[in-house]
């Protein structure tokens, strides 16, 4: 199948030649369309650079990022490449330019030269899809974080993307609206959105079918949850932890109860506990 | 147990009050911190927590009906020494771009003690503590660009720059949002320590249950700016019904000790952490 997203020999340098960073060394990756990645890393590993390399906010130094087979580096396919590959970052805040949650989500549009009735039907659908009806005419900026979050979603979704790229658009969210924003999420993802999230919370990792761990500019290790998770050793040096059922089972192990290494959602640990304790029973 | 170096006693606030554009903030909000305390303040988005904890180091003062009492000193009374109390109170924000304005790491990190008349040598020495106090090596980034730096480098550096003042009060509004792993387990053995050795006193805002039962000796929650409940961790975090009613969660490891007994898992209630999970089901599988 070929790639949605295909990464080559990525190479990004903050700064310039007297004084510059490499926040990315080298990172090769595809990414097919309908997936759902996580992309971890302690703080500066590179994640976030290659979060707005993949959408095209950031053109590599060297080396390739194609959406859809168009480069990044090519001006003329970035206006189409940003529509495709829609970026919600950390402080929304940095990116509502509008008064109203309606002018918000039809600013993209808008600029994308939709004809109105259709950037009407767009809006309308938007916002019910992240569930603001009612709430067309408030201020972004005074809104909830939460409801922040949701509408940087809406916005991208009126753009019609194929894929949404969040970069830790959870960090700081109460823990309901981080729950509302995660349920949208897997929403987008069943009606087949590829979606990439950066994150720090392990629990939000086991919700994607694979992930990516940044270390130093490189990428680390990649596969699905449970095999990323199995590998604990190789994590505890990332800086990075298992979520809570993974760690209660390592925990169990480690005093000689196996209940199996490829443990990482709660369902599954409940699962296998409740067997064991109904086989004794 | 000693007088509180900090009691907030039913506070309100509205924004831009008399306009169109009002926006009330906080009706009845209390908040009381014992010296050498580590109080977490909890509450779903909007409750009105950063409006509350500005009230700690006098950005805000009482209105009509509210008193504001930190360090022994009225913030109601005109008189009351505000720059004296902010340079006893540091504030980290919740966005750390909004603190670092200085082109260096070094000279932003040193832009409050020089302020408190440090210089030369001890203005150094002082610079070099606060950054491996949080984890930035002094000599990789004392001349590093701020710009250059990740987000979880800002809020270390953010940190440091208000460490460095050596308050006897921190309020730490999601500091540690963003901070991955070993950067937060950094960051909360430092306030431990800083805790332990110097007697510091830190309010926590924080929207992460796990931080909570990490750092905080009592928590308080506020929601739609009432203060509706404070007291212990465990029991205020491991009461589910009351984390429902306030709009918020329990911890994950809660939640997962509670999913484990609505399966007929004989556990206790109000497990808090992954090791008390682990710990409880050991009892339990273990024959």
């Amino acid at each position: 199948m070929d790639a949605f997203i295909s990464v080559r020999d990525l190479h990004y340098r903050y700064g310039n030649a007297g004084e510059s960073i490499e926040a990315l060394r080298g990172v090769s990756l595809n990414i097919v369309r309908g997936e759902y990645l996580a992309i971890v890393g302690p703080n500066g590993s590179g994640k976030s650079t290659l979060a707005k390399c993949l959408s095209g906010l950031l053109s590599p130094s060297s080396g390739d990022v194609r959406v859809n087979g168009a480069s990044t580096r090519d001006a003329a396919a970035l206006v189409g490449i940003r529509a495709t590959v829609g970026m919600v970052l950390q402080n929304p805040d940095n990116q509502f330019v509008t008064s109203s949650v309606e002018d918000e989500v039809a600013f993209g549009p808008e600029n994308l030269g939709v004809p109105p009735a259709e950037i009407r039907r767009r809006v309308a659908s938007a916002i019910e899809r992240v569930g603001m009806c009612g709430q067309e005419l408030r201020d972004p900026h005074l809104l909830s974080s939460g409801e922040k979050a949701r509408l940087a979603v809406a916005a991208m979704l009126a753009m019609e993307p194929q894929c949404l790229v969040l970069d830790e658009a959870t960090a700081t969210l109460d823990p309901r609206s981080r729950g509302s924003l995660l349920a949208l999420l897997t929403q987008l993802y069943s009606a087949g959105m590829t979606i990439i999230t950066v994150t720090h919370h392990m629990t939000e990792v086991t919700r994607a079918k694979r992930v990516v761990v940044m270390e130093r500019g490189q990428i680390a290790l990649t596969g699905a949850p449970a095999e990323v998770f199995a590998r604990d050793d190789a994590l505890k040096g990332y800086g990075l932890a298992l979520p809570p059922a993974a760690a209660v089972e390592r925990g169990l192990a480690r005093r000689g109860l196996e209940l199996g290494r490829d443990v990482v959602t709660a369902e599954e640990l409940v699962r296998r506990v409740v067997a064991l304790w109904e086989g004794e029973g | 147990m000693s007088a509180p170096i900090v009691q907030l006693s039913h506070l309100s606030y509205t924004y831009l009050a008399g306009t169109e554009l009002a926006a009330t903030a906080l009706v009845d909000a209390s908040l009381s911190v014992s010296e050498g305390e580590i109080v977490a303040l909890v509450g779903p988005s909007g409750a009105g927590k950063s409006t509350l904890v500005s009230f700690v180091n006098g950005l805000l003062r009482p209105e009509e009906g509210g008193r504001a009492v930190i360090l022994g000193l009225d913030t109601h009374d005109p008189a009351a020494d505000l720059s004296a109390l902010r340079s006893q109170v540091g504030l980290v924000m919740q966005h750390p771009h909004q603190q670092l304005f200085e082109r260096y790491v070094g000279d932003d990190i040193a832009y409050g003690p020089r302020q408190m008349g440090l210089s030369g040598e001890s203005l150094r020495g002082r610079v070099r503590w606060a950054m491996e106090a949080v984890g930035l090596d002094f000599e990789t980034f004392v001349d590093r660009r701020t710009f250059a730096l990740s987000g979880g480098e800002m809020r270390r550096a953010a940190l440091a720059g208000v460490l460095a003042m050596q308050p006897r009060i921190l309020v730490l509004d999601e500091a540690t949002a963003g901070l991955d792993q070993v950067g937060r387990s950094q960051v909360h053995e430092v306030l431990h320590r800083l805790q332990s050795e110097q007697g510091l006193t830190i309010v926590l805002v924080t929207n992460e249950m796990d931080e909570v039962v990490d750092m905080a000796d009592s928590v308080s929650v506020l929601v739609k700016g009432h203060t509706v409940a404070s007291g212990a961790v465990r029991e205020v975090l491991g009461d589910a019904s009351l984390m429902e009613r306030c709009g918020l969660t329990v911890p994950e490891a809660t939640e997962l000790a509670q999913d484990l007994r609505e399966h007929g898992i004989p556990i206790g209630q109000s497990l808090l952490s992954d090791g008390e999970v682990e710990e409880a089901l050991w009892h339990v599988l273990h024959r």
